[in-house]
């Protein structure tokens, strides 16, 4: 744990443009929301069966969670704002249109049939007197719509749009309550704020409304700006677009594959997304070649691309199954894969393993009457986790305490518990000097990494494949659990890092 | 002039105006009277067209009323509704000019505030009232403003749908005496009122319209109706009313408005006596002196002179 004043200093600048990117995204959705269904409410208000129609499928999207839909809209608008922004304006819809509907249709039938007598034209009567008396209840929706696509704008960092969920997601991910917290306390702390904000303006006259307006258009108006800088520009050299899955070890990766390609090819322009999202998304994205290449891992593509039900043996059999997958079924190259795994592990503190000579998962059985185990709950019940480590090795702790992932370290330096689970790649097996115990009779299934692409995409660029073969058989699992330690424990840039090992080990 | 014909409407096989025909003289003021279920407001809603009658025509000075045209006839006109016909989200001037705005009318802030401080004026409502909100003011208060907005349209017509009857009887009255006052300044606008207040009827018609079951029992003077019913159904409504009373009272309010400043006028005669209290020759005020003698009266005003002076 680092102080909140050193992580200000790490992440503050990160922090603003999340913010900032969070604030775009929900005005946007709000404002495209508010154009979709206030003026659908005033045209059905007559209409209560279309209405109704409305209504019903706005409950229905609000029903579907917000991650399914964001799912859904992958294979057809791709990732990044796109899907994030229809999302949370399919959200933002309902409060809006249920409460203008209302509004309009719950006026007092004294001062309808008064708009009748005096002959108000139905425009006229609109404008003047029926939305004015149903502004309180628009308002109202559109405060509802605010604040639950602040709130669900979180997920947009999964697709790669980024907002505050890049911190819950990193946070998540790479085992961190702080980032965990900043993400979700600020997202909250927005939400709060824009209520209140909110409030202010039911008060207020309309001066303020314009005022308000015309802050929401030059919002929005930024926004689509930088989206428009942003494009991908129709050059005759297209970039070559590398992204990685959100933590630190696919951010160095994707620095060496970066690193490695422009020492190949100077000329190459390289562009790298990281923390772009998880495995589909990222898939998804190189299949509808918005990326070009991201490090996957072979029994990731094994088990989450390719459903398979085959158990391969060995790591080299796990990744010849998945190289021949992918090649058949999405016609793409799985190039060669890097030393180290980043499977689940056993780890116990150094001394202890000294001190009770253990080598190998096995050696434990002798001692699992001594040892109290902190599982994660995934590990605990998944059957390639704890289960498979029964079945293997006989292996039964009489003791087990299943807690989160950020817990489980301290628990092991603070002797609460002895044996936990870890990823064998995680920084914090250098971080709290552990050893991972060795798994000889492969209880754990194999995750060797190494980048992936369109078949396509290589033939045209034999050089990007000749560079990225060179990480071919190299990084092992302590070299790996060094640089991430670097990363996310010294904060050290993951360009750096890359480079550091790159040139030490003479690849550049 | 107003004009229906042969005007019929039912619900779902209950015929709620049956075949009637009635003729509105331009700068009347008509009352239709009726019991609730008479079919009254149906009648005065087919005469503004908010309702389409199933069959006959309406004429508005010889020219038939269609569907089209009544939005824009009801927009030129005024309306008067039982209550909370003013919109709550509006201050009372805006309340008052909704309908000139909705014909699009320029008028600016100042023109406005001119002639909504007159309309104050004439429906007797102060002028400070205009930049409040409608909950802020009286039941009372807010039918003035209802009135003053029906005025404020320049209308020919107003129609007035139980103006008064939600309101406690001291003051309905006031609102009764208004209303007979501006029909005395506003000789070019035809009034068509509905009740089911047969006193009120009497007090402010000119002609009453009776209506039972959607048929039309007698249409004629306040005199005709008390003297001479037409059918058992009227002289039963109508039975037991005494006009004497309401019209003496009536009368006192108009004379106690002889302005009693640096000199006490002496009436000496009944014509004079018209002329300082500002009644026309017309008005169903005088129905008063043929049903009652000029003796009572005339005494009676002594009466009130000579006590009014006392106090003076």
């Amino acid at each position: 744990m680092v102080s909140w004043k050193e992580l200000w200093i790490e992440e503050g600048s990160t922090w603003i443009q999340s913010l900032e990117q969070h604030i775009l995204l929900s005005l946007g959705a709000l404002l495209i929301a508010f154009c979709i269904a206030f003026p659908l409410a005033i045209a059905v208000r007559k209409h209560p069966k279309v209405a109704n129609i409305f209504l019903q499928l706005a409950n229905i999207v609000q029903t579907i969670p917000s991650l399914a839909i964001l799912g859904l809209l992958i294979p057809l608008v791709g990732i990044g704002s796109v899907p994030a922004l229809i999302t949370l304006v399919l959200y933002a819809i309902l409060p809006i249109f249920q409460n203008t509907y209302t509004g309009l249709t719950t006026i007092d039938p004294s001062y309808q049939f008064t708009i009748k007598a005096l002959g108000l034209p139905s425009r006229f009567a609109l404008w003047k007197i029926e939305l004015p008396m149903a502004w309180p209840m628009v308002l109202s929706g559109v405060k509802i719509s605010l604040v639950m696509i602040i709130g669900t704008a979180t997920l947009a960092a999964l697709v790669g749009a980024g907002g505050l969920g890049t911190f819950i997601v990193q946070g998540i991910d790479s085992n961190n309550n702080q980032l965990l917290l900043i993400g979700a306390i600020s997202a909250a702390v927005l939400a709060l704020l824009f209520s209140f904000f909110f409030s202010l303006l039911e008060k207020g006259k309309k001066k303020r409304w314009l005022g308000i307006l015309g802050i929401l258009v030059l919002f929005l108006g930024s926004f689509f700006g930088t989206m428009w800088q942003n494009r991908p520009e129709a050059k005759e050299e297209k970039p070559i677009i590398i992204a990685g899955k959100l933590g630190s070890e696919p951010s160095i990766l994707i620095e060496m594959y970066k690193q490695l390609i422009e020492q190949e090819d100077p000329k190459a322009e390289v562009i790298l997304k990281p923390n772009f999202g998880k495995t589909m998304f990222l898939f998804n994205a190189l299949e509808k070649e918005q990326i070009d290449i991201y490090p996957e891992f072979s029994g990731t593509l094994l088990k989450s691309i390719l459903k398979s039900k085959e158990i391969p043996k060995t790591e080299k059999e796990t990744y010849e199954l998945a190289k021949k997958g992918v090649q058949q079924k999405y016609h793409m190259d799985y190039l060669s894969p890097m030393k180290y795994q980043n499977t689940y592990g056993i780890a116990v503190e150094k001394n202890f393993a000294k001190q009770h000579h253990l080598e190998n998962i096995g050696d434990l059985v002798s001692l699992e009457n001594q040892c109290i185990a902190g599982f994660d709950s995934d590990f605990d019940h998944q059957p390639d986790g704890y289960p498979s480590v029964q079945k293997v090795y006989g292996l039964n702790f009489p003791q087990i305490k299943v807690m989160d992932p950020s817990l489980k370290y301290k628990a092991l330096i603070n002797h609460n518990v002895n044996v936990i689970d870890v990823f064998t790649t995680d920084a914090w097996i250098e971080q709290y000097h552990l050893a991972v115990l060795k798994d000889n009779q492969h209880a754990f299934s194999f995750y060797q990494g190494a980048p992936l692409m369109r078949d396509d995409f290589a033939k045209d660029h034999p050089k990007v494949v000749k560079a990225l073969n060179r990480l071919g058989g190299k990084i092992t699992e302590k070299e790996m659990q060094k640089m991430n330690y670097q990363v996310i424990v010294q904060k050290k840039d993951p360009a750096v890092v890359a480079k550091n090992y790159l040139q030490s080990h003479h690849l550049i | 002039m107003i004009q229906l014909q042969h005007i019929k409407k039912s619900y779902e096989h209950h015929v709620v105006i049956q075949d009637l025909s009635l003729e509105i003289k331009n700068g009347e003021l008509l009352v239709i009277v009726g019991q609730s279920g008479s079919g009254k407001t149906t009648l005065l809603n087919m005469m503004s067209g908010i309702i389409t009658p199933e069959s006959g025509e309406i004429f508005y000075n010889q020219q038939k009323l269609t569907m089209e045209d009544a939005e824009q006839l009801r927009l030129k006109s005024g309306y008067v509704l039982q209550s909370s016909s003013l919109f709550p989200h509006l201050t009372v001037l805006e309340n008052l000019f909704i309908q000139p705005r909705a014909r699009q009318e320029k008028w600016t802030k100042e023109e406005q505030m001119e002639k909504g401080k007159e309309l104050c004026q004439q429906v007797q409502l102060d002028p400070s009232c205009l930049t409040q909100y409608p909950k802020e003011l009286s039941g009372g208060q807010q039918q003035r403003v209802s009135i003053a907005r029906a005025l404020a349209n320049q209308p020919q017509f107003i129609l007035l749908d139980e103006p008064f009857s939600a309101l406690d009887p001291f003051i309905r009255k006031q609102l009764q005496d208004l209303l007979l006052e501006l029909h005395k300044t506003h000789l070019d606008i035809t009034f068509v009122m509905v009740t089911h207040d047969m006193e009120e009827a009497l007090k402010l018609g000119d002609r009453i319209a009776v209506l039972h079951e959607g048929k039309l029992e007698q249409v004629g003077s306040p005199k005709e109706i008390i003297d001479q019913p037409k059918t058992a159904f009227v002289e039963e409504l109508f039975a037991g009313k005494n006009l004497d009373a309401f019209w003496f009272r009536t009368f006192l309010t108009t004379i106690s408005k002889i302005s009693v400043k640096d000199e006490m006028p002496v009436i000496q005669n009944f014509s004079q006596l018209l002329e300082l209290t500002k009644v026309r020759k017309d008005d169903p005020i005088l129905f008063q002196f043929n049903h009652c003698g000029y003796q009572t009266t005339f005494s009676a005003i002594l009466q009130f002179i000579s006590k009014e002076l006392r106090q003076w």
